[in-house]
């Protein structure tokens, strides 16, 4: 009898959720090479920890822990290691339109920059807790994907949102 | 501006990621396929760094060790021995443990578990240099002389454990005397890299920076009320 696929379906979920990915790449990274390599290593990653999904929870939740854990760690390394041109996947072969997508969020219009500026100035678990926000998911989900309570991601976002303010009367005045 | 206004812009900026051509799936999963077996060829239980660096060394060591007649001797070549063979088990021992992570844990669960093993590694690392003086600096000295000469340096030299006493309570002042140093050192002298990451290894700033992230993570789980519950990697 032929052994089961271990990675069957699994280039379906990458499909379903590559701007997930390419976006949570972005919340972690400014410039453009080290986000496609974090996109990149979320999808090593996420090969590998497939097998283990059994699908208790959604795919999109297992994809937002995993990414998050390799896009905190990746950018907590002090040293980053040097991919040489064998390792590299070749991203846009494959369909995964990174220029495009860096042609679209690398933009310099003002409500952009006070986005990405938020985003620089967080540290990397208040940084997941706003991409979280910016997402549309709500305070249980998020704290289900960070293993907080929503209280907690609550308070998070009214000190995020009282900073921001602070920020923008600070620029007015 | 405010956080909701922020959100519009991000989710309008996701649209215009719609119009993506499909990923071509097929040729993702033979990209992927052949990249996760070259990296399982690449990793082994050791690094080649280490395999190139212990393997000779452990050979060496053990065959000193089997064929000197004198005991002070061969106890000096079993320290190294002992040590080379000790490191390389540390190493596979906590590769093995980082790579046994579950990714898909919960955000806070996860990095806390990796920032506890990296301490770990620091800890093995400042000891791992420490041990290293006393294992490595006297024996080798004794090694060197007995294999290229045919010399027993202890017996035409008895202040050779003399030296051997310096050079443990050297070893042992080491730290104390970095973490002076890297703490009251002006800047100019900070900002010297290689001089810097020694004293921050050694004087234990890399171990003091996981402990701040880990007490980080552990302010923020008690910010906001009840403990988060745990829930199973999915």
């Amino acid at each position: 009898m032929a052994e089961a696929d271990p990675h069957a379906g699994f280039t379906v979920v990458v499909d379903e959720h590559r701007k997930l990915i390419y976006k949570l790449a972005y919340a972690y990274c400014d410039r453009r090479e080290d986000r496609h390599e974090l996109v990149q290593e979320i999808l090593i990653q996420l090969w590998r920890a497939w097998p283990t999904f059994e699908g208790r929870s959604r795919a999109s939740t297992w994809i937002y822990r995993i990414g998050l854990n390799v896009a905190i760690s990746h950018v907590r390394a002090e040293t980053r290691r040097l991919r040489d041109g064998r390792d590299t996947l070749p991203l846009e072969d494959l369909g995964l339109d990174l220029a495009r997508a860096d042609a679209s969020f690398d933009s310099d219009s003002d409500d952009w920059l006070s986005l990405r500026r938020l985003i620089d100035s967080l540290d990397e678990m208040n940084r997941a807790i706003i991409l979280l926000y910016l997402e549309g998911h709500s305070a249980e989900e998020s704290g289900a994907i960070l293993g907080l309570t929503a209280t907690n991601i609550t308070t998070r976002l009214s000190r995020i949102r009282a900073e921001l303010q602070s920020r923008a009367q600070g620029g007015a005045a | 501006m405010n956080l909701d206004d922020l959100r519009k812009s991000w989710l309008q900026k996701s649209s215009a990621l719609d119009g993506w051509q499909p990923v071509d799936r097929a040729a993702l999963r033979a990209a992927l396929e052949q990249r996760a077996a070259r990296e399982l060829r690449r990793l082994g239980p050791l690094a080649s760094f280490e395999l190139w660096v212990w393997a000779p060394c452990v050979l060496f060591f053990g065959w000193f060790c089997w064929t000197e007649p004198l005991a002070h001797l061969r106890l000096a070549g079993l320290a190294p021995l002992l040590w080379c063979i000790a490191m390389p088990l540390w190493s596979m021992a906590q590769r093995r443990a980082l790579r046994a992570l579950p990714l898909s844990l919960p955000v806070v669960e996860l990095q806390q578990r990796i920032e506890a093993l990296a301490l770990r590694r620091l800890h093995a690392f400042k000891w791992a240099f420490l041990v290293g003086q006393v294992v490595w600096w006297v024996p080798s000295m004794m090694l060197f002389f007995r294999i290229v000469f045919g010399v027993d340096v202890v017996a035409r030299a008895p202040y050779t454990l003399t030296l051997l006493g310096y050079s443990v309570a050297f070893s042992l002042l080491a730290v104390p005397v970095l973490a002076l140093l890297e703490r009251f050192a002006p800047a100019s002298w900070r900002a010297r890299t290689p001089l810097r990451q020694l004293a921050w290894a050694l004087a234990g700033r890399d171990i003091r920076a996981a402990r701040a992230f880990l007490a980080e993570l552990q302010a923020l789980e008690r910010e906001g009320g009840q403990p988060a519950t745990r829930r199973n990697s999915a």
